[in-house]
């Protein structure tokens, strides 16, 4: 009898698995329903970093009223991980092993990303866009991906600030330049970048002076004085939130205006400095184009950007309103999501998915400027959009360029 | 170093080294009076902060009147933090109730967050942090000079009560024994919360002045109270001349090193502490302190 039993149970198991492997689908998918996970602090003194999460959900509303994708709707499964790499490990293992996702969208924050790149790798768990701009997410060993599931959209930090340094040396023609940058992987990227543009301009600009603080330090007095005193013309910015801000007005303090060119990270926060310092007039690389809302004349933003904001403003007003940059980002992260899922086809599986994703070349169809990957290419996105920071009409931003890549001539 | 850098970094040191000042001073007189140190000292300041800056910026009180509101208040909690559960608390070793306040500053910290966001606020000051004098061909920001001067007005009115007034006196009798204090007549538990309440006060104006040329958010005091702390130990624990002392000593030789060795900077306060706990325990004017049995 029991022997019978377990023949029985057994063949059952076959005949579902078998039915299962015929339906083609995968972990977290099912007929109607597709699970993906996102992280990011919502809680502690990072919260507003978590803001990512507004734009990315506002999407996958959209997404599901509009009939989802395939017939599948996205179940988006958010955790809070108060930017703490260790509890974002926490978080994604429950998000993978209990909450079973398909994939991963967004994730903000470089040593949160990095505390789980290794198990997304092990565990060939789709990512798509972590929401930072290094480059450990994107990198390339012997020709190939190194975690092959991850498809980086973030401008990253290195060809964002070589995109700076030329914009100051080929187009505003200043050839002493500064790099003041905060002693973390962010900063050191950026201070990599202009490095290395600098010794390939060969002699047209020249560094004067890197300046580092430290993650904790708030008050950068002396670093101020010492970027005076390099008589730097141009100042490249990898630091971010109250010490940035410390910066830019203990150089208005002792009187020192260089131009300052500034990381996307800083977008949301740079014009806190106030119009009496180089925040004023300051450029910044933006990785995604502006909305109306955000621009200092109150006209003209860019279309689709307009749209995504239009959709933000019905999720979480507040919020949006007062940092209408970072939500609008998580909008722009998902949209490659969004496509790669589509592209898979009904048959979603993981290994369709990175396939689906592998194939998308030059596609124009979200707020990024252009998204390119390849079998041998995880950095889909190498393009910025140069913005100054004014205060009049009011706080906001102008247009200075187009998109300007990566790839372009030096 | 030409002689201009070394002005302006001794008017950098200056500057911070108030705020470790004041810092060091909430630090010292509570410890000299109630033996404990108060993690909470950088919540207490950062109500006061928020307070004045929701009164100010939000509800148009002037700026004065909302800065004095802030301080009141710091001292209120800080009074009321020590009748309610400082002295209650069962477990009365130091041990005890420096866990009990780790764990009001964490709690503090989240209820802020909670109440006012944790994004970012400009605190008005009463200059323009980036307008400057200029004064025998320096330019020297005014607001450097007021939080040097609102410093030094500060320790002199703190110096006053502890030496003039007769809660001060009580203070410093409590502080020396608090058992013989009790029996004396003196009202050991207002001098306690009096203590607490004007050590937040202290810490409170350091928070209100250096919160104007940074940004507003619940994690502003961190450095500060480290140092403040650092600087303690430098001058002495028990002495508040020596608070002084370490807040400017430890202020003016980090912008010297800090120009030469930025990454020497953060790590320099606690290579002074090492330094000062190894070869004088005491701290540079603190009394050598022989343990109550």
């Amino acid at each position: 009898m029991r022997k019978r039993v377990v023949i029985g149970v057994t063949a059952g198991l076959f005949a579902i698995a078998a039915g299962l492997s015929g339906m083609a689908q995968d972990i977290g998918v099912t007929k109607t329903k597709i699970k993906i996970g996102t992280w990011g602090p919502t809680s502690g003194p990072f919260q507003q970093f978590g803001r990512v999460m507004i734009g990315i959900e506002a999407l996958v509303n959209k997404v599901n009223r509009e009939g989802g994708i395939n017939g599948r709707q996205i179940e988006l499964i958010k955790r809070d991980d108060g930017y703490d790499p260790a509890r974002t490990k926490l978080v994604v293992k429950e998000l993978v092993e209990r909450q079973g996702v398909f994939g991963l969208v967004g994730g903000v924050g470089t040593a949160n990303g990095a505390a789980i790149l290794e198990d997304v790798r092990l565990n060939q768990i789709p990512w798509v866009s972590p929401a930072t701009g290094s480059t450990l997410f994107s990198q390339i060993k012997d020709g190939k991906p190194r975690t092959p599931s991850v498809f980086a959209t973030y401008t990253n930090y290195v060809i964002e600030s070589t995109l700076l340094l030329r914009y100051a040396v080929n187009t505003l023609k200043f050839d002493k330049v500064a790099v003041a940058y905060v002693n973390n992987s962010f900063g050191k990227e950026g201070l990599g970048g202009v490095k290395a543009e600098i010794a390939e301009l060969k002699g047209k600009a020249n560094l004067v002076a890197e300046v580092s603080h430290e993650q904790t330090e708030s008050n950068l007095a002396l670093q101020a004085l010492k970027l005076k005193d390099s008589g730097a013309e141009a100042l490249v910015l990898y630091t971010a939130g109250d010490a940035m801000l410390s910066l830019l007005r203990e150089m208005a303090k002792i009187g020192y205006k260089p131009q300052v060119l500034a990381s996307s990270v800083v977008a949301g926060a740079i014009l806190q400095a106030g119009p009496a310092t180089q925040a004023n007039g300051a450029i910044i690389a933006s990785y995604i184009p502006i909305p109306t809302a955000a621009l200092a004349d109150g006209k003209n933003g860019d279309p689709r950007a307009d749209a995504a904001f239009a959709e933000l403003l019905k999720l979480a007003p507040d919020a949006v309103k007062a940092d209408p940059l970072s939500t609008i980002a998580g909008w722009a992260f998902a949209e490659p999501l969004i496509e790669g899922l589509r592209r898979a086809g009904p048959n979603l599986t993981r290994d369709n998915f990175v396939k689906a994703m592998e194939g998308i070349t030059n596609w124009k169809g979200s707020l990024f400027n252009s998204i390119s990957f390849s079998p041998t290419d995880r950095q889909g996105n190498n393009s910025v959009f140069l913005v100054k920071g004014v205060y009049a009409p009011r706080p906001g931003f102008v247009a200075l360029s187009g998109w300007v890549s990566f790839n372009s001539e030096r | 170093m030409t002689f201009e850098q070394a002005i302006r970094l001794l008017i950098i040191g200056v500057e911070i080294g108030s705020i470790y000042a004041l810092v060091a001073l909430s630090v010292v007189l509570l410890y000299r009076t109630s033996r404990v140190l108060n993690f909470g000292q950088g919540e207490l300041a950062l109500l006061a902060c928020f307070l004045t800056f929701t009164l100010t910026s939000r509800m148009g009180v002037p700026l004065w009147l909302a800065f004095l509101a802030g301080l009141a208040a710091s001292a209120v909690a800080a009074g009321a933090f020590y009748f309610f559960l400082m002295r209650r608390a069962k477990a009365q070793d130091p041990m005890g109730l420096l866990i009990l306040t780790l764990g009001f500053s964490l709690f503090a910290n989240g209820g802020l967050s909670l109440l006012f966001g944790v994004d970012n606020k400009q605190l008005p000051g009463f200059v323009d942090v980036i307008e400057t004098w200029t004064i025998g061909g320096f330019s020297i920001s005014k607001n450097s000079v007021l939080v040097a001067v609102a410093g030094l007005i500060l320790m002199v009115a703190l110096y006053l009560f502890v030496q003039k007034s007769k809660i001060g006196l009580a203070m410093r009798a409590v502080s020396q024994n608090p058992e013989v204090a009790k029996a004396l007549g003196i009202p050991v538990n207002l001098v306690l919360v009096s203590s607490w309440a004007v050590a937040a006060i202290l810490g409170s104006a350091a928070a209100l002045l250096l919160a104007p040329a940074i940004s507003l958010n619940p994690s502003i005091m961190l450095d500060p109270l480290n140092k403040g702390f650092a600087a303690a130990v430098v001058g002495g624990m028990t002495s508040l001349p020596g608070a002084v002392l370490g807040g400017y000593l430890l202020g003016i030789i980090e912008a010297y090193v800090g120009n030469f060795v930025p990454a020497f900077k953060l790590a320099l306060a606690f290579i002074l502490v090492i330094l000062v706990l190894v070869f004088r325990p005491h701290g540079l004017l603190g009394e050598k302190e022989t343990r109550r049995a």
